[in-house]
């Protein structure tokens, strides 16, 4: 009996250390840090566009220049609880003012805060963990160049369990992967940055993408759409298979995303429509290099 | 002759409680039929698919004006859901602004027609400040959809 007892004690503490080490939090090395000295404001901005940061982190119904203003606030109503954006201006004491480029680049491409703890991944850098270390320091060099907006973060309103975010360093084992989602064979240059910009800084796959159980991305239905993972309602499948847009020329998801209009002269709605507006941002090429890679995916 | 009177008048009753049940259907046919269609002929003008037509223009946005009188009413107590509606619940907790919103639009519209754009770059203005409404309107007011 006692033997029993003292095994399962064992048992217990080996889990706990076991837990730890796999939960800890881990970070970019100094090497990979060196490119965020050179980041470049002006071409920061089309990584803030391609990366969508307005639509949660600005206020919901900001239009131009009011897009800069990153208070933070969009409530995103999940399964998992509710996630409120928080304010990612320049400002010192609410905002991300205090943060030197390395933080900003571990909670990027490593999702983890400068505090040392997880973030939830309602924050998509299982998204922009593909992201090129040159784009982050741009995108942080343009964000030094927005207004301070001083605005306290609203605290997620989560159910008990999922309060506890070392849990979270599990789930990132499984899903914080920065390979690409797709093999393409013979792809050529323009299809490659589609594929760069739709996987990395757009980040289309973490509403195009059904979600298992647990909330990680089912990679093999990549971009074939499902319930929405925040909100209510479906989201479309967007690839080139009959249930996709398969039936969109190149030209016509090029015309959608600078116009939000569809070639069945539907209009997009909800979230999508602030994602149209930064699409619209974009130069040309890189929509054109978004539709290239929308056709070029498996068809689902 | 009776007997003919009291057909007319069921099959009147029994039309009007089909239209009654039916808004969430004819919400979406108005949408499809006088808003798309009308659409078609403005966007691909916009693209360049068409040459500008001033007259076939105006009578586009005419028909997306007039095709819309009275949809702001198909949205009854009792229409949130069924019938595979988009129709978000926000427009329930916000009518007014729901109001508002598709007022705009048909502001936008008398102005479109009032211009009668003469040429391709007043139309483009136009159509950008019609079309707008398009997606201010479904962000806010439709549920996502496949």
């Amino acid at each position: 009996m006692k033997r029993i007892a003292l095994a399962l004690i064992f048992l217990i503490i080996a889990g706990a250390i076991v837990f730890y080490v796999l939960t800890i939090p881990k970070h970019l090395d100094e090497t990979q840090l060196q490119a965020m000295s050179g980041g470049d404001a002006i071409r920061g901005e089309r990584m803030f566009w391609a990366g969508g940061c307005a639509s949660c982190h600005a206020d919901k119904d900001a239009k131009g220049e009011d897009k800069f203003k990153l208070g933070g606030g969009l409530a995103l109503a999940t399964p998992f609880g509710t996630f409120h954006a928080p304010n990612i201006s320049p400002d010192n004491d609410t905002g991300i003012g205090g943060w030197t480029a390395a933080d900003f680049a571990n909670s990027m491409k490593m999702g983890v805060s400068p505090e040392d703890s997880h973030y939830y991944p309602a924050f998509p850098y299982t998204s922009y963990t593909r992201m090129n270390m040159e784009d982050v320091a741009d995108l942080w060099a343009f964000l030094q160049t927005v207004p301070a907006v001083s605005k306290e973060n609203i605290p997620h309103d989560l159910p008990l369990i999922f309060r506890f975010r070392r849990g979270l360093g599990l789930w990132k084992l499984l899903f914080l992967k920065d390979e690409p989602v797709v093999e393409l064979a013979s792809a050529d240059a323009n299809v490659r940055l589609g594929q760069y910009l739709v996987e990395g800084p757009a980040h289309c796959g973490e509403c195009h993408t059904p979600r298992d159980l647990i909330g990680g991305m089912e990679l093999s239905r990549w971009l074939a759409g499902g319930p929405a993972p925040e909100g209510d309602g479906k989201i479309p499948n967007i690839t080139p298979g009959p249930n996709g847009i398969g039936s969109w020329s190149a030209e016509e998801i090029v015309f959608s995303l600078e116009t939000g209009l569809t070639p069945e002269f539907d209009s997009f709605g909800s979230s999508m429509v602030s994602v149209q507006q930064n699409m619209a941002m974009l130069t040309k090429e890189d929509r054109q290099a978004i539709a290239a890679y929308l056709k070029a995916i498996p068809p689902h | 002759m009776k007997k003919l009177f009291v057909a007319v008048l069921t099959a009147g009753v029994f039309a009007s409680g089909l239209a009654y049940a039916d808004e969430i259907a004819d919400r979406k046919a108005i949408m499809k039929q006088k808003v798309g269609a009308s659409m078609g002929v403005l966007v691909k003008t916009a693209k360049g698919e068409m040459d500008y037509d001033s007259a076939a223009v105006v009578a586009a946005f005419q028909t997306m004006r007039d095709g819309t009188e009275g949809f702001i009413e198909l949205f009854p107590a009792g229409t949130e859901s069924g019938g595979e509606t988009t129709a978000s619940a926000k427009i329930w907790e916000d009518m007014d602004g729901f109001k508002a919103a598709f007022a705009k639009f048909h502001t936008d519209l008398d102005g479109a027609i009032a211009a009668a754009p003469a040429d391709k770059a007043a139309f483009d203005a136009q159509f950008k400040q019609v079309s707008a409404n398009c997606g201010t309107c479904h962000e806010t007011y439709r549920i996502k959809k496949q």
